[in-house]
């Protein structure tokens, strides 16, 4: 019903600090904003690198799996970008009118390479990661632990919520059967399919708040809201492990941001 | 015999105690802070993932995410919806597959519940305290949450509601516009605002419901 993005495939990247692989994530992301020599060619192949390295890791099909996501959006960006930009010299003419221009072209395949590239970061950062050790990343970096709490227990309330909400959506459907054909239905506006959700949602948001009491007593039952300072069942290794994949990070950073340092060198 | 001796014991659950005032609510406990903001956190995510309503003409969808952080606004106070709008609609994407719009639902659901939580706060108090009505209308809990209920004005909700709608679509527009460009962006605007009008209504509506259907819920505002 619900599943997360990760997958345990137990490739290399899995065994990966979490702590590192989000440092590269955003070092890598910020670097897809920032002004590069001849971004037309650098960003698609930054992107390109990420796609590359998804493939390598966790395989083709599963590579493909963000891009397919992104695909409606990356043909609109393909067909609306190139009309308002008029810069550069004229590619393709009807007529006497510009239709699309050099750099037209390169703001497309700017905002396309840059916008899958921040997908294929994202998507191999969770594939690779659990919930649990991004919370626990996150918490390394300074995340409260009340915040950390709230996603834990929202996680763990997640498939109940759910569970309830096809519950009682089944039972309302058996109190008041729709005895119109599967055409008829589909062809209900958008008022009839409200007025039909409404008491389910209802029901749910009632059975939802009243569990908000218990967990309530059961939190301060477990010694929430006292004076001492809260620990945690589970943290983050600090060992010769860490140290080795932060330097591997390092030098990853150090080698997608070099051209740029460069750059700002060299002009 | 017991229940007359006065007890240390911090209180979670919502008593039906008179109170002299209708807004006047008992203290709220950190744990049953975090219990309301990881509830309505996880209602959030079922009703941006779980629920969709099939719109015909466009052979899309709309998701309810809004109806939650509306409604939360509209019950719970300004900072339930601003925890459980950003964590809630970032979970929601992570979950679906769209982790690369998660930093940016966070912040941007975050403060379209702020926003709108702090406005239905600033118009309930507003009109309480111009109204002759809060002085004896707290007799019972009953009367207290009929008071706070018929004090939800309908200024309030719209205004609340255009603020937050002002946000989210302003906010989706300059971030989808930095990412994907402008006119690509353009083209979720008026998604974003049948979403948004669609989440006021019913936010509104189920907001007013469980008041009259669970009147305890009235305390729970922070």
């Amino acid at each position: 019903m619900i599943g997360s993005a990760y997958r345990d495939t137990g490739s290399l990247l899995h065994a990966f600090d979490p702590r590192v692989k989000l440092l590269i994530v955003l070092g890598w992301s910020v670097l897809l904003f920032l002004p590069m020599p001849q971004p037309q060619f650098r960003l698609p192949l930054y992107s390109v690198t990420v796609f590359l390295l998804t493939a390598g890791f966790l395989g083709i099909r599963d590579a493909w799996t963000p891009i397919r996501s992104i695909l409606p959006l990356l043909i609109l960006v393909l067909l609306l970008t190139p009309p308002f930009y008029r810069d550069g010299t004229p590619v393709l003419l009807i007529g006497e009118r510009v239709i699309v221009t050099s750099g037209g072209i390169e703001e497309t395949v700017r905002l396309i390479s840059r916008f899958t590239g921040i997908t294929m970061l994202f998507f191999l950062f969770f594939r690779t990661t659990s919930l649990q050790h991004v919370i626990l990343t996150l918490r390394s970096y300074g995340l409260s632990y009340r915040i950390a709490l709230v996603i834990t227990l929202a996680l763990r309330y997640i498939p109940y919520i759910a569970q309830l909400f096809k519950t009682v959506r089944s039972a309302h459907a058996l109190r008041d059967p729709m005895t119109e054909p599967e055409e008829v239905r589909k062809g209900w506006g958008l008022r009839r399919k409200g007025l039909e959700l409404f008491p389910v949602l209802m029901s749910v948001i009632i059975a939802s708040v009243k569990t908000i009491p218990n967990l309530a007593a059961g939190l301060e039952f477990r010694g929430f809201g006292r004076e001492e300072q809260r620990t945690s069942y589970r943290r983050l290794p600090r060992d010769i492990r860490t140290l080795r994949d932060g330097l591997i990070g390092l030098i990853v950073l150090s080698g997608i941001y070099s051209p740029i340092i460069l750059h700002m060198k060299l002009f | 015999m017991d229940a007359d001796k006065p007890t240390n014991q911090p209180t979670n659950q919502p008593t039906n105690q008179p109170t002299n005032k209708p807004t006047n609510k008992p203290t709220i406990s950190p744990a049953l802070r975090i219990a309301m903001a990881a509830i309505l956190t996880a209602l959030t995510v079922v009703f941006t993932y779980l629920v969709r309503v099939p719109v015909a003409p466009t052979r899309g969808y709309i998701n309810l995410g809004d109806v939650a952080i509306y409604f939360t606004a509209f019950t719970f106070g300004p900072v339930t919806a601003l925890i459980a709008g950003g964590l809630g609609t970032a979970i929601a994407d992570l979950l679906a597959g769209y982790a690369q719009w998660a930093p940016i639902s966070l912040l941007i659901h975050g403060l379209q519940g702020l926003a709108a939580g702090l406005i239905i706060k600033t118009a309930v108090k507003k009109k309480i305290a111009s109204s002759s009505f809060s002085a004896s209308a707290s007799a019972s809990s009953q009367t207290s949450s009929a008071a706070y209920r018929n004090h939800l004005p309908l200024w309030g909700i719209i205004s609340a509601g255009l603020v937050g709608t002002i946000i989210m679509a302003a906010l989706y527009f300059l971030a989808g516009g930095i990412l994907v460009g402008f006119p690509a962006a353009a083209v979720e605007i008026p998604g974003n605002l049948i979403q948004n009008a669609v989440g006021i209504l019913a936010g509104a509506f189920l907001a007013a419901g469980i008041y009259r259907a669970y009147p305890p819920i009235e305390r729970l505002s922070w």
